[in-house]
């Protein structure tokens, strides 16, 4: 039906479509119009026929937007830049102008399309950037792709173990048996050490053992000193810039002396350089490795099967990494003795190390390729979902157009005029999306980038590189979104549009119903993926460890010194009432085991493999470990040191002595020296994160060499406990910091990955669902509008408003339903196969799909039904009137 | 029926500057005008008139201001100034220059200024 003042509406959108008319002009010629068509009407007319009269009477639009802009300029014989050959540059701020107009016209749909695909974007690219650094790790300094890390797999009988580490005599075999090994180096972490200078003391943890070789081999920039000597003398040490920082701060370092276990005096002879290029080792400080080397008989320095130490070889630009592979199993065959064929020595890049996790013992955290992927996958997923939203709105948009279009061309627009504006308009709409994500990525890093990534700095400047390519393909988002609409309803019959309006709306819709199918199956993968992680999270948190973890104060003992205090220490906190009791330990039960051989009664010649903790009397008492068979350490039995051994479950299942372990012969002379047999079994216990299984474990006595004192504590008397430990610790090691932290709580931190990766799914579940909204709200308001003639219809025909309601919201109820079913089977498979990282994990049942669809269904219904009970609400007779 | 196109443009802005410093007018009501003063003969396409107008207006041969009608539609109205005036003389000159010219040679009759 014919509507006048559409018409005259659309009309006007034609003139501002030119950049030359001012809006006081189109004022003037709008009203100009509708005097001409009162006229033709008050002459017996119908609007339509009086319109179309109007419409031609008044001319050509363009050629009038010519001569107008003629006037404007005092050229004898100006031509618009628009008639003008070379189109594109003299266009651009005139195409703007429009552009801008047509925005304008339509703020809420233009406001929610580019906002909704300014957030995806932002997140997509923020994302993208996080790749791109963590795939960056040991590419940024000189010869980085031809140094690899050896790494061991040591054969058990029922296991292998991969371990990042490997033996001390591996480097130097290496590089003497074969040419292409050019340099080899050697690191060994270092335990935590009391660090001074003059009045400044701290405890520093992150402390490396090098090969005078290191930077032979990683050639990093050193801000200070030569890098070819530095490591050489046994008591130098070299810096990194902060901690240099730290210890001398108005001074060059070099040349300065700092003192390490309270005695021990070191000459600094390197500091590196302030920004270092991003690697897998984290440098503070740097001690050389033939310091290290004193602390152990030397003979042991031979020993193939003592795989604490990484060993890093430089190859030779050409060389096969392949064949040097297939060399050294010959090379271990001949010299790694009698453990040749339980060890097998692999070559890794050192590229490969920060993402791939799994291998025991690595030297600091790891990210992990199979987030990264996922990682990937979500920012796809997103940039997706807002692109198709895009897409979405705009066709919704140009639909409400069709009108404007039918009148253009029954004046003469050309068809590719028709479909170049269209495209302009939506690349313009996508470039300023770009230009808002990109405010928005600024606005984000700077209020939230040091809680991501801390101690990060962005240099967004870095990636200028990427510009190109991110403009082409924000352009080509553009044009795809613009192509549907721009050739689809170009092709509209002139007059056909004119009358038609009604109809408009259905052109399209199945592609806009598959688009929001799309986009809300990878909402509702989201949300799932979220949950699931947020469980297995509580999960890990909650499970039981097999200890009591709770009001434990784990003491650091770092030194020699403090150590050999450590008797005395609890001799004197025995009878303090807020302390339940005192054990030591020699690891902190985070992780951190070796293995080490056993032989064992009844497994004649067979070598086993174990992990082997010493621990102080008391331990599995104080910690509240179950005992299934035997009994624990005690200083009732003080002989425990030299002929006891405890062992868990998972080891006397794998020796076969479930049961019967007690009084079992178990001997591991090398470490444990004595005669000893078991005396009890322990239940599994977690000594590890949760990923990994609890392996067989074997514990024994011994006096010193404890590196963390453990004091459980009384529920009331917590901190007053505390407070006397501290006190009673100043009285005997007044030179050395009380530090202490609280069990529970560092194994709660355990799961970094895994709580920034809760943190980032709650973030991008919400992303989506809020993108995806905004395509639903754009898309009910249109639908309201269209369906407005039909909803009067039905209400004088006596429809209630909920019965309209429920009719308008039951179509994409349908396809929220839809997406649900199509977002389960991909989410179960993805969560599935995450889950599998973790020995321990969650069962995933029903009840967190069902609250994924339950939600998706609520957010979408609430979105939508705003629109349809405003639509509905309004009066039948001003819907139907127009006609 | 005035067909040539030169004679329309030549006439257009002479005769709005009279219909103007008759009284004050807006678009459409020009155009009525042109159309009845010319008996019919001139009949000017709407959009022809705002050109002619806005390079009057940029020239400060006309001064404009908006008025709003009771059915709520904003009308500009064109009025002309001191300088209009002037102009409206010139044209005059010039025109009946031109006309006389033509009643020597084809022996019409002689204009009245």
């Amino acid at each position: 039906m014919f509507n006048l003042e559409q018409a005259i509406q659309t009309w006007k959108q034609l003139l501002k479509q030119s950049p030359a008319f001012e809006e006081g002009q189109i004022k003037e010629m709008e009203t100009h119009l509708w005097d001409e068509i009162d006229d033709f009407m008050a002459n017996g007319l119908s609007a339509e026929e009086a319109f179309n009269k109007a419409v031609s009477k008044f001319g050509a639009v363009e050629e009038l937007s010519d001569e107008v802009y003629k006037t404007k300029t005092t050229k004898i014989d100006a031509t618009p830049p628009w008639r003008q050959q070379s189109w594109v540059p003299n266009m651009l701020p005139n195409y703007i102008k429009v552009a801008f107009r047509n925005l304008k016209k339509d703020k809420l749909y233009s406001g929610i399309n580019i906002l909704g695909l300014a957030v995806g974007m932002a997140c997509s690219m923020l994302i993208g950037w996080y790749i791109h650094y963590e795939y960056s790790y040991d590419t940024d300094y000189p010869q980085a792709d031809n140094i690899y890390r050896t790494t061991v797999d040591v054969l058990g009988e029922n296991r292998t173990d991969h371990f990042a580490t490997s033996s001390p005599p591996m480097g130097p075999a290496l590089k003497e048996a074969f040419p292409e090994v050019e340099q080899f180096t050697r690191l060994r972490d270092g335990n935590t050490m009391m660090v001074e200078h003059g009045e400044q003391r701290f405890y520093e943890s992150n402390i490396l053992y090098a090969d005078s070789t290191f930077f032979d081999v990683f050639q990093l920039p050193l801000g200070e000193g030569d890098p070819a000597t530095a490591l050489r003398n046994p008591n130098s040490v070299v810096l990194s810039y902060d901690i240099a920082r730290k210890y001398f701060p108005q001074e060059t370092a070099v040349g300065k002396t700092l003192t390490l276990n309270g005695n021990e005096l070191y000459t600094v002879t390197g500091v590196l350089v302030r920004k270092m290029p991003l690697m897998h080792l984290d440098l503070e400080i740097i001690l050389p490795y033939n310091t290290f080397v004193r602390s152990y008989p030397e003979g042991e320095y031979q020993d193939w099967g003592w795989v604490s130490f990484y060993n890093y070889i430089r190859i030779s630009e050409n060389a096969s990494v392949a064949d040097l592979e297939n060399k050294i199993l010959d090379l271990v065959d001949q010299r790694a003795g009698e453990v040749a064929d339980r060890i097998r020595l692999n070559l890794q890049p050192v590229q490969n190390i920060h993402l791939t996790p799994g291998r025991m013992g690595e030297i600091a955290d790891t990210g992990n390729r199979t987030y990264i992927y996922i990682l990937g996958i979500a920012a796809l997923l997103i940039l997706g979902i807002s692109v198709f939203n895009f897409m979405n709105l705009a066709s919704v948009r140009s639909a409400r157009r069709g009108l404007e279009i039918g009148v253009r061309k029954v004046l003469g627009a050309h068809r590719r005029q028709l479909v170049t504006q269209y495209l302009g308009e939506t690349v313009f709409q996508s470039l300023l999306s770009l230009l808002i994500s990109i405010l928005l990525i600024e606005g984000f890093l700077s209020l939230f980038g040091t809680l991501l990534l801390p101690g990060l700095e962005l240099e967004l400047t870095d990636y200028v590189q990427y510009l190109p390519f991110i403009l082409i393909l924000t352009t080509v988002v553009g044009i795809l979104a613009g192509l549907y609409p721009a050739l689809v309803l170009s092709r509209f019959e002139a007059v056909k549009a004119v009358k038609d309006q009604f109809k408009q709306g259905k052109r399209g819709t199945r592609i806009r119903n598959m688009l929001v199918i799309a986009q809300f199956s990878a909402t509702i993968i989201f949300i799932i993926s979220t949950l699931v992680v947020f469980n297995q999270l509580d999960y890990l948190r909650s499970k039981d460890l097999g200890f009591d973890k709770e009001r434990v104060a784990v003491i650091p003992l770092n030194s020699e010194e403090v150590r050999q205090n450590f008797e005395s220490l609890k001799r004197e906190l025995a009878d303090e009432p807020g302390i339940a009791g005192i054990t030591a330990g020699r690891l902190a039960l985070d992780g951190g085991y070796g293995t080490v051989s056993f032989t064992a009664e009844g497994h004649v010649g067979e070598t086993i493999r174990m992990r082997l903790y010493p621990v102080y009397y008391d331990f599995t008492d104080i910690l509240g470990m179950e005992m299934v068979e035997g009994r624990g350490f005690s200083e009732e039995f003080p002989a425990d040191t030299d002929n006891a051994f405890i062992i868990n479950e998972a080891a006397a299942r794998m020796l076969g002595w479930e049961g019967e372990a007690v009084g079992k012969g178990l001997q591991a002379a090398d470490y444990a020296p004595g005669q000893r047999q078991v005396v009890g079994v322990v239940k599994d216990f977690h000594y590890t994160p949760l990923h990994e299984e609890v392996a067989p474990l074997s514990m024994f006595v011994r006096r010193g060499g404890m590196h963390f004192m453990y004091v459980r504590l009384m529920p009331e008397a917590v901190s007053n406990g505390l407070q006397r430990v501290e006190h009673v610790w100043n009285g005997h090691l007044t030179d050395y910091p009380f530090d202490y932290w609280f069990l529970d709580d560092r194994l709660d931190n355990q799961y970094e990955t895994e709580e920034q990766f809760s943190y980032l799914g709650r973030i991008f579940s919400v992303v989506a669902i809020v993108i995806a909204c905004f395509g639903l709200f754009g898309l009910a308001s249109f639908m309201a509008e269209q369906r407005r003639k039909e909803i009067g219809v039905r209400k004088v025909h006596g429809a209630t408003i909920s019965e309209i309601v429920f009719m308008m919201t039951k179509n994409f109820m349908k396809l929220v339903g839809i997406s649900f079913v199509l977002a389960v089977p991909i989410a179960y498979v993805s969560v599935n196969q995450w889950l599998e990282n973790f020995a321990y994990r969650i069962d995933v049942g029903m009840g967190i799909f069902l609250l994924a669809g339950v939600l998706a269904l609520t957010i979408s219904l609430l979105t939508v039904i705003g629109q349809a009970i405003r639509a509905a609400r309004v009066n039948p007779v001003k819907s139907l009137r127009s006609e | 029926m005035i067909t040539s196109k030169q004679l329309i443009a030549a006439s257009a802005k002479p005769l709005i500057l009279t219909i103007l410093a008759r009284k004050e007018s807006y678009g459409y009501d020009i155009i009525q005008e042109v159309t009845e003063l010319s008996g019919g003969k001139l009949e000017w396409s709407d959009g022809m008139l705002y050109p002619i107008l806005y390079k009057m207006e940029k020239d400060s041969l006309v001064q404009t201001r908006w008025e709003m009608s009771d059915n709520g539609r904003h009308r500009k109205y064109y009025s002309l100034t001191p300088k209009g005036k002037k102009e409206l003389e010139a044209e005059k000159e010039e025109w009946v220059s031109v006309h006389n010219i033509f009643v020597d040679l084809w022996g019409l009759q002689p204009a009245t200024t």
